[in-house]
């Protein structure tokens, strides 16, 4: 069922342009000069009910205003967002209590207070029944083990803490749509796990739709089934997790294990000799080699035919490419074009 | 209604309880208030070691003023204090909490915080007007105790409105807080009769900044020194108005605020 | 803040000041139309006393206090300390700047305003040289109160109470609400004596007074300077302090 339909949204700000002029700062305080910046343009797209979406994109490209404009705060300087069916009204209270928001930077907690007066406070805010209350936070128990943390103020909780329990704050009220913006920057490996398995467990548990923003790719790999990927405000690829690496994991490594000390360096010199776009490296001993290379250039088969003819394979395994590495691909193919 | 009650005093709990946590802090704060108001009231007395008059009010008339222009910003900042906060919500980006909220964000901003310390001065403004009554023609009898309170909660209210009209600003400029400042300081010296100042200042006072309604009229009819009740329905003409453009403004500054970039 | 919503808050900042300097104006003719000890020929030097004092004290008001203990609250002022320039020596060198523009944009036209409101004559070449010499010992002295406000900091986070304290003080004992030789004697000698006269009353006086001699002039340059000096020890003591104290516990 679709849920969420964005359609030809563009988004322009006026900045204030720096002055690279003599005296340009002074001249700027008795005449500014503004500019116009292109935010996003013409983006379109749609959601269905409980989908889980990651938004990519590098620094700038536009991530951030559009999950502004999802969650109401900001307006689109052209285009609509509509919810089952009807365009939104932005202002409209029953149209933010379906949103759910965590901002990893930012916090709706009350800073000097326990965990606990925050919840009880969106409780009223947004009208939480108190059975949908209890049950909410039996589940959080359930997933984290960490009620404990609930009496404990903001300010005395580790950032990893802090964001687990802006999860349960931003999900308080079961919104039908939950969205992160970099809800795991800066937390340590542990705490990130907690934070997956407690959004997945939103998603899959009350069917929240999950959109979030994120740098870190596994987040999106444990978390996301489909990708957004905005470059400079167009959005360039919409689909899949599976398709994007498909269609950008075109870096495959080949992993060959052999009977004898090998040489990698001067197998690596060779393949770029031979213009296959690749690297080699030993692994952790001199009796095997990880080989990177461009699949389009170059099928698995012949290269592990080619390598075969260098020196004598024992094992040899094929790894298919990695979120990471077509996600770099991705911007770096755009970043050219 | 009942809802924006509840709210409210939910909001007021919060925000006591996070005043516990920087309760030395707080009582500095109280002390340094103190100070401040021995100070002021310390310059009405050296103004009248050297005059038995200023535009013939008398020493504890304008010491009444006094007293009764700390009753009117106490309940003014007991309630809008936060007005001072909006700049840096806005320009840190932190006020899209109100905006993302299912609630008004007017209201829920304001009513986030709620500045005790402004008790203080409420106490402190009707000691300071009953210690001067007694010279003037204020008598604490029912009907007249009635009018006092009455006139209190409609110059706060008028105050108030230019203190949510004055915060408005932060959408648009990041002038909110000097001109807040302003307001205060011309507030903080509004207890001097409006004859003082000549024919232009007198007029700019009464109608485009109008704090000679927050002051000097409803003084000059609690003092009983003028029989006209004409300022009383200017007044409030000009709360009625002032809130519906401070409100506007205010809701309108919110939809255009965008956030800053991150 | 950046200098182009500065400009703002400047310009703001001189039409406030003219209010007070219109208010001073105002009340100060009310008191000397009722008076009947104070002769009517003091009025005006009372009003350039007062209105000045005023613009002075605008102009100089540099949000070192803002500065320094919101750089302590927040933690950054290991990053202030760690830089290659004093910390001290850093604070004053952006006071200057933020002065800078203040005296642009509030000293000249509200001192325009004022010197017009004021009879032909009045103020003579020599006091004006005189009121130029002790116009950086205020300012000193006003800054160096500023940063002692703001390094309170390290024992309160109340600061804006502390600082509505600091305004009303300084506003109070440098002459800017009355001026000192209109308070009680007894007490204004005791306030001639502290440093806030430094900011105020100085360079006031030495504006205002046609018939000074050079020995009062000098007495009041030397005690100024006296303040300068004790109050940039105090500071620099003071920062000292904070140095190591974070140093210790590691902020």
């Amino acid at each position: 069922m679709t849920q969420l339909v964005v359609s030809g949204i563009r988004k322009q700000y006026r900045q204030l342009q720096a002055r690279d002029e003599r005296f340009g700062m002074l001249k700027n305080i008795f005449s500014p000069v503004y500019r116009n910046v292109t935010a996003l343009d013409d983006v379109s797209f749609s959601i269905r009910k409980g989908e889980r979406v990651a938004l990519l994109g590098q620094n700038g490209a536009g991530k951030s205003t559009l999950v502004k404009i999802l969650c109401g705060a900001l307006s689109p300087t052209t285009g609509t967002v509509s919810l089952d069916g009807r365009v939104i009204d932005r202002h409209s209270y029953a149209f933010k209590k379906r949103l759910g928001i965590v901002f990893g930077q930012r916090t709706q907690l009350w800073w000097e207070l326990p965990i606990t007066e925050s919840l009880l406070a969106l409780k009223t805010i947004y009208e939480v029944s108190d059975e949908n209350y209890i049950t909410t936070l039996k589940l959080f128990e359930e997933l984290t083990g960490m009620s404990r943390l609930l009496k404990t103020p903001a300010k005395n909780l580790s950032l990893g803490q802090r964001t687990l329990c802006e999860i349960l704050a931003a999900c308080i009220h079961l919104p039908d749509i939950l969205l992160l913006d970099e809800p795991t920057i800066g937390l340590d490996l542990e705490v990130k796990d907690k934070v997956r398995r407690l959004i997945n467990h939103m998603n899959r548990h009350f069917g929240i739709t999950v959109i979030l923003t994120s740098h870190d790719t596994s987040d999106i790999e444990h978390i996301c089934d489909r990708i957004l990927l905005i470059n400079a405000g167009r959005l360039i690829f919409d689909n899949s997790v599976h398709r994007f690496i498909s269609e950008h994991g075109v870096f495959y490594t080949l992993k060959v294990t052999t009977q004898h000390d090998i040489d990698c360096g001067q197998i690596g010199v060779h393949l770029v000799h031979e213009g296959i776009v690749g690297f080699a490296a030993n692994p952790e001993n001199t009796r095997g080699c990880e080989i990177t290379f461009d699949k389009t250039k170059i099928e698995p088969m012949t290269m592990v035919k080619k390598v075969g003819s260098l020196f004598a394979i024992d094992e040899f395994h094929i790894q298919g490419a990695s979120l990471e590495s077509a996600i770099k691909y991705a911007y770096s193919k755009h970043a050219v074009s | 209604m009942k809802r924006h009650v509840q709210l409210y005093l939910m909001f007021l709990s919060k925000h006591l309880k996070t005043l516990m946590v920087y309760r030395a802090d707080f009582v500095i704060g109280i002390v340094c208030l103190l100070l401040s108001f021995a100070l002021a009231r310390f310059s009405i007395w050296a103004i009248f070691q050297r005059t038995q008059n200023i535009d013939g009010w008398i020493k504890s008339e304008i010491i009444f003023a006094y007293g009764y222009n700390l009753m009117v910003s106490g309940v003014a900042w007991l309630f809008f204090n936060q007005a001072w906060g909006l700049r840096d919500a806005v320009t840190s980006g932190g006020f899209i909490k109100y905006k993302i909220r299912p609630l008004n964000p007017l209201f829920h901003f304001f009513a986030e915080s709620f500045d005790i310390r402004s008790i203080a001065t409420i106490a402190l403004g009707v000691l300071t007007l009953h210690a001067a009554a007694g010279s003037t023609g204020f008598h604490w009898t029912l009907p007249r105790t009635g009018e006092l309170v009455l006139l209190t909660l409609m110059s706060a209210a008028l105050f108030a409105g230019m203190i949510v009209l004055a915060s408005a600003m932060a959408f648009w400029f990041t002038i909110s807080n000097p001109l807040l400042g302003f307001l205060a300081s011309i507030h903080g010296v509004a207890y001097f009769p409006l004859g003082i100042y000549g024919r232009m200042m007198g007029t700019l006072l009464s109608t485009l900044l109008p704090i000679a309604f927050v002051s000097f009229y409803p003084c000059s009819i609690l003092m009983g020194k003028t029989p006209s009740v004409v300022p009383l329905y200017a007044m409030l003409g000009i709360i009625v108005v002032l809130w519906m453009v401070a409100v506007r403004l205010w809701l309108k500054g919110v939809q255009r605020y965008e956030l800053p970039a991150t | 803040m950046t200098m182009i919503t500065y400009r703002w808050e400047c310009m703001f900042a001189a039409v406030s000041s003219l209010f007070t300097v219109f208010f001073a104006y105002y009340l100060w003719r009310a008191v000397y139309r009722a008076s009947t000890t104070l002769s009517t020929q003091g009025f005006e030097v009372t009003f350039a006393y007062v209105a000045i004092s005023v613009v002075l004290l605008v102009t100089f008001n540099t949000s070192a206090e803002t500065n320094i203990s919101r750089s302590i609250i927040s933690g950054d002022v290991i990053r202030d300390i760690v830089r290659p320039l004093g910390f001290h020596d850093s604070q004053i060198a952006a006071a200057i700047g933020t002065m800078g523009l203040r005296f642009l944009l509030v000293f000249i036209p509200c001192m325009t305003v004022i010197l017009l409101l004021l009879p032909h004559g009045m103020i003579g070449a020599r006091n004006v040289w005189l009121f130029a010499a002790s116009l950086s010992g205020s300012f000193i002295i006003l800054l160096h109160i500023d940063m002692l406000t703001g390094l309170v900091a390290i024992k309160t986070e109340a600061v804006w109470g502390v600082r509505l304290a600091k305004e009303y003080i300084v506003s109070v004992f440098s002459g800017a609400l009355i001026p000192l030789y209109l308070l009680p004697s007894s007490l204004s000698k005791v306030m001639l004596l502290l440093p806030f006269q430094g900011i105020c009353h100085t360079p006031v006086t030495l504006l205002t007074s046609r018939s000074m001699s050079g020995m009062e002039m000098c007495r009041l340059l030397g005690m100024q300077l006296f303040w300068c000096v004790v109050l940039m020890l105090v500071v620099n003591r003071a920062l000292k302090r904070l140095i190591t104290k974070i140093e210790i516990n590691g902020g």
